[in-house]
């Protein structure tokens, strides 16, 4: 039988055009899907909520929320348009990525549905659910969510100012991708020509815990691939008798850095203050003040929630979280305003201030604001997840993950945490800034 | 912390999200000449078409294995361990299966029976 009929031919036509369409289809609905979804069921309401700093922690909140209730009116006030990928800025500060590589812009991840006022908060005044911004407007809620990050706080070494990074050996990977360019630019001489790089960490809870190591073992990795690291003499100066609040991380490097990097390590040794005309850098230790000469040396300033938390009615009053926002440690709630909220780097809690901790903390300030709307019992708790990808060395890393129990808690199973591999750098250097943004978008 | 499929295909896509309009665009195109593989399948040794594309799609594979650790600014000495190798080797063949499939369409239309 001959198949070949004008008949036959335009069957198949129809056929092949149906099945390409209905593969189309499919494929934009579920692209669709995951490019936009609304929440199963958004709760209505007609709630004020401010959210007080759109970065990491604020953005990934509204993105939420905006799912989440119908009708609420969400404001976000924050100045800037430009969105820092901060995690990305150790690999800024050791020359693999260009500070390109981590500037975004809000506008791309602000709810459609979110009032955003560009400005900042300069004070808050809870007892009257008030937040008063720089431009002298004061803005009213119901609910407040505080994601205005931490400040940092180069005045309390003596002698030291961000206008210094770049200069006479002075880098700081902290906390914008100009610092930590000219931080390449001070590493690059210090690289080239060897001599004694001092690499400090100050006391208090930091942002990134795991950054003045990364910065460490980089640019001892750098020396060694150009080199010159015979020429380099290399020093890592805590400001206690530890490295890394996870014991077993801790007494990792704590042979690590000696024994495999050749890295001495100055227990209790907190930078007090620095002189860079000179290159001297002076220590507060146990057996008084100690003045080092350097040619290079890695600050990190000390570092607190912004002075209008830290000194107001928002901040801890007392205890060991003393200069961070008051808040419990499991549901973000505000110990004392129970319509305020916090997230991100300004929380005083036992760990955090990773852009993991957000990625966990995001949906539990989340489903918990929307149960105080309901006035229903929290369903969600930060079991104070935290992770850093702990990079040794150009190409490999090792993806270091607890909680609040400070017991190893790793996603992948085959990974082993104590071991240096790719596959966490692969996952550092390509997948994390996509996680990131997709964090951002709520979905993750 | 736990991960589920809509959460790493959400992290995947933005991972190409710079890409997705190009990407469209090649799919799309490929689609039609797929489409038209199908409408002239008669006159296609479609036998050579498969077995280029799979050479294609294995050198696609061995290329990337080979470049995928200078792609992250590391070097294949740096590979260490068991899941270092499956990364690479499962990422070698993703990418291998897609410029494969990519590859056929155009490749089989220009390879036609003898008359």
């Amino acid at each position: 039988m001959n198949t070949k009929t004008p008949q036959n031919a335009s069957r198949r036509r129809f056929l092949t055009a149906s099945a390409m369409a209905a593969g189309a289809t499919a494929t934009g609905l579920g692209t669709g899907a995951l490019l936009g979804s609304p929440a199963a069921r958004a709760v209505d309401t007609n709630a004020r909520i401010v959210i007080a700093g759109a970065g990491a922690a604020g953005l990934s909140i509204a993105t939420r929320l905006s799912r989440s209730l119908n009708g609420a009116r969400i404001t976000l006030i924050d100045s800037r348009e430009t969105h820092l990928y901060q995690p990305g800025l150790t690999l800024v500060a050791t020359g693999v990525w260009d500070g390109d590589h981590v500037k975004d812009r809000n506008t791309r991840y602000m709810p459609g549905d979110a009032r955003w006022i560009k400005d900042d908060v300069v004070a808050f005044h809870p007892d009257n659910n008030q937040v008063e911004t720089a431009g002298g407007e004061r803005v009213d809620y119901d609910y407040l969510v505080v994601t205005t990050g931490l400040q940092l706080n180069f005045d309390e070494i003596e002698g030291m100012e961000p206008s210094l990074i770049g200069n006479n050996g002075v880098g700081c990977v902290y906390a914008n991708p100009d610092h930590a360019e000219r931080t390449w630019q001070a590493a690059s001489q210090y690289i080239e020509n060897g001599g004694v790089g001092l690499f400090t960490r100050p006391p208090g809870p930091i942002k990134c815990a795991g950054a003045p190591l990364k910065v460490t073992m980089l640019i001892e990795d750098a020396l060694r691939d150009k080199g010159t690291r015979e020429a380099a003499e290399m020093h890592y100066l805590p400001p206690g008798e530890g490295l890394f609040s996870q014991p077993d991380i801790h007494e990792f490097l704590k042979d690590y850095f000696p024994e495999k990097r050749g890295i001495t390590i100055d227990w209790n040794h907190p930078l007090a203050a620095i002189d860079s005309d000179r290159r001297e850098a002076t220590f507060t230790t146990p057996e008084g003040p100690r003045t080092v000469g350097y040619d290079f040396i890695h600050v990190v300033p000390p570092m607190s929630a912004p002075d209008m938390i830290r000194y107001g009615d928002l901040g801890w009053q007392e205890g060991d979280f003393r200069n961070w926002m008051e808040v419990d440690q499991y549901s973000m709630q505000h110990r004392r305003y129970p319509n305020v909220f916090g997230a991100g780097d300004v929380v005083g809690t036992p760990l955090g201030k990773t852009a993991a901790s957000v990625k966990a903390q995001a949906p539990v300030v989340a489903d918990n604001l929307v149960a105080a709307i309901e006035e229903r019992e929290f369903p969600a708790a930060w079991n104070g997840y935290t992770s850093c990808p702990l990079i040794t060395e150009r190409g490999q890393a090792m993806l270091v993950e607890f909680d609040f129990s400070l017991e190893m808690t790793p996603s992948f199973d085959f990974l082993n945490p104590f071991e240096p591999q790719w596959a966490p750098w692969f996952l550092k250097e390509r997948m994390l800034h996509a996680a990131y943004n997709a964090m951002l978008r709520g979905r993750v | 912390m736990e991960f589920s499929i809509f959460g790493i295909l959400a992290v995947v896509l933005e991972l190409f999200r710079p890409l997705l309009l190009p990407m469209g665009l090649v799919v799309v195109a490929d689609l039609l000449l797929f489409g038209a593989v199908i409408g002239r399948h008669r006159r296609l040794n479609l036998r050579a078409g498969v077995r280029t594309s799979l050479i294609i799609g294995a050198v696609a594979a061995v290329a990337t294995a080979f470049y995928l650790p200078a792609w992250t600014g590391a070097d294949l000495s740096q590979l260490s361990s068991m899941i270092d190798y499956a990364g690479i080797i499962g990422g070698a063949i993703g990418v291998g299966v897609a410029i494969g499939l990519l590859s056929y369409p155009p490749v089989q239309l220009l390879m036609r029976r003898p008359a």
